[in-house]
């Protein structure tokens, strides 16, 4: 056997003196073991395989558990490598003790066993580390059979320990990371079937595993995404991709929650898939906010589509963007045709310019507001338009982008136009009647009558002048019915009607006409009444008039004769204002003329003047443009 | 009510009123003042017309003749440099922004106050 000590080789990693040569050379006879001579054969084959071993060996031997070990084991001894050498290992590791004497016992009593993963520090490239070795115990018996030692063999699985404490490491990890953001975690086979628990799953769906198993898990998708859910799935399986879907999936609590669902193929290395990973992540606020924005949105567009104004966005110097539907409706120009400055083509080309300059401003005002003319193509002509934006801009203040309306506000100016002109014609007429009536007041005193009678001249003519304003605003713009106008006239005077007659087609007065016949005949009949048919009891008084074609221009002849008078009694003592009017003011006014004669039986008179419509103090043919 | 002025005496004033009561007026009230009247005239054409021929001194006009604003007169006169008032029943914002330095004088208007503006209108002040 010492042939098989000498074929050792040297340990390179071992003490200066290895420990064949330290066995060799060991002063045995001092210890209970007693000279190696004496050894049984049993003793020497052991150390010898021990010593041959590239293992970790010790042998431990007697009831005085004496220490042998071979080189490697030698690492394990760290300081005491070569101390501990037949020694007591009781003596030796009396501290630790307790780790080794029961197991040591154990083999003593014939037993072997294996002990995994046992950490023991060692001293490894001169510094002590943490080492992992499964250790094996057996029993060594003697020539006698009884077992006289145990033979300790250590394999270093440090390496694998390390690995599987990062493995497990990173699963933790993974584990923690997963469950911080899914609710459900779990694992179907290759062909998407569930056949196997996630209790992640059971938790948050309250689905126990055999609702869940197969396709049972379909079951807890709300019923309205159920069937997009499935084929989705499916589709994925079959096509061997990521799974990523988003649905309503019951909860635990009976209620619906959003999730989005993603899984993904396990592959073995021949790239067969083995099975699918999947998790739900619970999405409902974001889906919840995110509904609550479209909601939001779609309010907003009905909104915009709803509002009369035409609504549009735009950039810098007013390069639009987007138009609403309204500004297509309004315009005719598609929506594609207004971008950038394609919306100016409908804007009257003499506004173009000063809009544009508008919008240059724009952005150093903060605000854009012009009014300008847009073509109106149905109603073919322009129509006013007021535009105004604002920006919208982003958290530093710069300006995005421009929201902006325009409202048609052509019927408003109109209607303000028409409100400036009645409110100037209201003043004309209110300051010319006055005018008018400061001219009667002077006239009427022509120095012989007395005051009574100039005031009732005065009231006489005011009258008048009010009931034909009376007639002209009750129907502003329309005209006045002639043969109406002379009953009030003949009416005011108290005549009766069995003492004239009127005879003469429909005819209705401008305005002006009106005012200036009004007075003439209110004249005339003042006349009847003092001087003339109305007068005297057998007094007549014939109206009649018609109308007359002359140079193409229809023309009312009035004629206005008395009978029953006699002629002496008609005589006016001058030139009255009655008689001014008639012969003056219709061919200065009305383009017409006026006479009168004093004829056997009474005064006739003349009336004639075109009939022009519009031919009014108020002008109402002006107001409706 | 009769006015003296004697600048007005022999001056040629040109009237363009449309209704004949104050048209009327106008012209008795300058006679009597001494000066003579151009008109008076009922619508602008005729007024035109007549400025066709004769230069007056001085005018004053009505701007409401019947059919609305009519602004071919004072046009006419500014041609001519002859100096004239608007009588007017408007306000201002009627009248085009042209004759804005005109003096304009808001009826109704009494007889001196006619003859005073006529005078006005004469010495060019």
């Amino acid at each position: 056997m010492n042939a098989q000590v000498a074929t050792i080789p040297p340990q390179p990693s071992g003490p200066a003196e290895g420990m064949a040569a330290r066995i060799r050379n060991h002063d045995w006879a001092a210890t209970p073991l007693g000279p190696r001579a004496y050894w049984p054969q049993s003793l020497k084959t052991v150390v010898d395989v021990m010593l041959a071993s590239p293992s970790m060996i010790s042998l431990v031997w007697g009831a005085e558990a004496i220490h042998l070990y071979n080189d490697e084991f030698t690492a394990l001894l760290r300081e005491h490598h070569t101390a501990a050498l037949g020694r007591s290992a009781f003596e030796m590791f009396a501290r630790s003790r307790g780790a080794f004497a029961d197991d040591l016992a154990a083999g003593m009593a014939g037993k072997s066993a294996r002990l995994l993963a046992q950490r023991y520090p060692v001293l490894r490239d001169g510094r002590l580390q943490d080492a992992w070795f499964d250790v094996d115990y057996a029993p060594v018996r003697d020539e006698s059979g009884q077992v006289a030692g145990v033979l300790w063999t250590l394999r270093d699985v440090t390496a694998q320990v390390v690995a599987q404490a990062a493995l497990r490491e990173s699963e933790v990890r993974h584990r923690l990371l997963v469950g911080s953001w899914a609710q459900a975690v779990w694992e179907v086979d290759a062909q998407g079937v569930v056949v196997t628990d996630s209790p992640s799953w059971r938790a948050y769906t309250g689905q126990t595993l055999e609702e869940r198993l197969g396709y049972g898990w379909v079951d807890a998708i709300h019923p309205d995404d159920r069937a997009y859910a499935e084929r989705q799935w499916r589709e994925s399986v079959a096509a061997e991709q990521l799974v990523d879907a988003e649905f309503r999936l019951r909860t635990a609590d009976g209620g619906w929650r959003w999730t989005n669902v993603r899984a993904a193929p396990m592959r073995a290395t021949d790239g067969t898939i083995l099975r699918w990973v999947g998790m739900n992540i619970d999405i409902d606020a974001r889906r919840r906010a995110e509904e609550a924005l479209h909601a939001s949105e779609a309010r907003q567009q009905v909104l915009i589509e709803g509002v009369p104004q035409l609504v549009w966005r735009a950039v810098e110097e007013g390069r639009w963007t987007w138009a609403s539907p309204q500004w297509t409706d309004f315009t005719a120009q598609s929506r594609e045709d207004s971008r950038g400055h394609g919306w100016l083509g409908p804007v009257h080309p003499d506004d173009r310019a000063p809009v544009r300059a508008t919008w240059h401003e724009a952005a150093t005002r903060g605000a854009f507001d012009a009014e300008f003319r847009l073509l109106h193509p149905r109603e073919g002509r322009y129509r006013w338009v007021q535009a105004r934006a604002t920006p919208v801009r982003d958290e530093r203040g710069a300006i995005v982008e421009w929201l902006g309306t325009c409202t048609d506000v052509d019927d408003l100016r109109g209607l303000q136009d028409r409100q400036r002109l009645l409110l100037a014609e209201l003043q004309h007429r209110v300051r010319n009647i006055l005018a008018v009536i400061r001219s009667i007041v002077s006239r009427s005193d022509d120095g012989e009558r007395s005051t009574e009678e100039y005031v009732q001249h005065l009231q006489g003519r005011i009258s008048a002048l009010a009931r034909t304003q009376m007639l002209l605003t009750r129907n502003a713009g329309a005209g006045i019915n002639l043969e109406e106008m002379i009953r009030d006239e003949l009416l005011a005077q108290v005549a009766g009607e069995a003492r004239y007659t009127l005879d003469g087609p429909d005819i209705e007065l401008s305005p002006k006409a009106a005012e200036v016949l009004t007075l003439a005949i209110h004249e005339l009949a003042t006349n009847a009444t003092k001087y003339g048919a109305f007068a005297r009891a057998d007094g007549r008084l014939a109206i009649a008039w018609r109308i007359e074609e002359r140079d193409r221009e229809p023309w009312l002849v009035l004629d206005w004769t008395e009978s029953g008078v006699p002629i002496v009694d008609a005589v006016p003592r001058r030139q009255g204002f009655g008689s001014e009017l008639i012969a003056r003011r219709f061919p200065y006014e009305l383009g017409g003329m006026g006479s009168f004669t004093l004829r056997p039986g009474g005064l006739a008179s003349r009336i004639e003047f075109p009939l022009r419509a519009g031919d009014s103090i108020l002008r109402t043919d002006a107001i409706d443009r | 009510m009769t006015v003296t002025r004697d600048g007005l005496r022999g001056a040629c004033v040109l009237v363009l009123e449309d209704d004949y009561l104050q048209a009327s007026d106008l012209r008795v009230a300058l006679e009597a003042a001494g000066a003579r009247v151009l008109g008076p005239f009922g619508n602008a054409d005729e007024a035109a017309a007549a400025l066709a021929e004769v230069r007056p001194d001085c005018a004053v006009l009505d701007v409401n003749l019947g059919d609305g604003p009519s602004f071919a007169v004072p046009e006419a006169l500014t041609q001519q440099a002859v100096p004239f008032a608007f009588l007017t029943g408007y306000d201002a914002d009627t009248i085009p922004d042209r004759f804005a330095d005109t003096p304009r004088f808001e009826k109704p208007v009494d007889a001196a106050r006619v003859l005073a503006i006529a005078e006005r209108l004469l010495r060019g002040t």
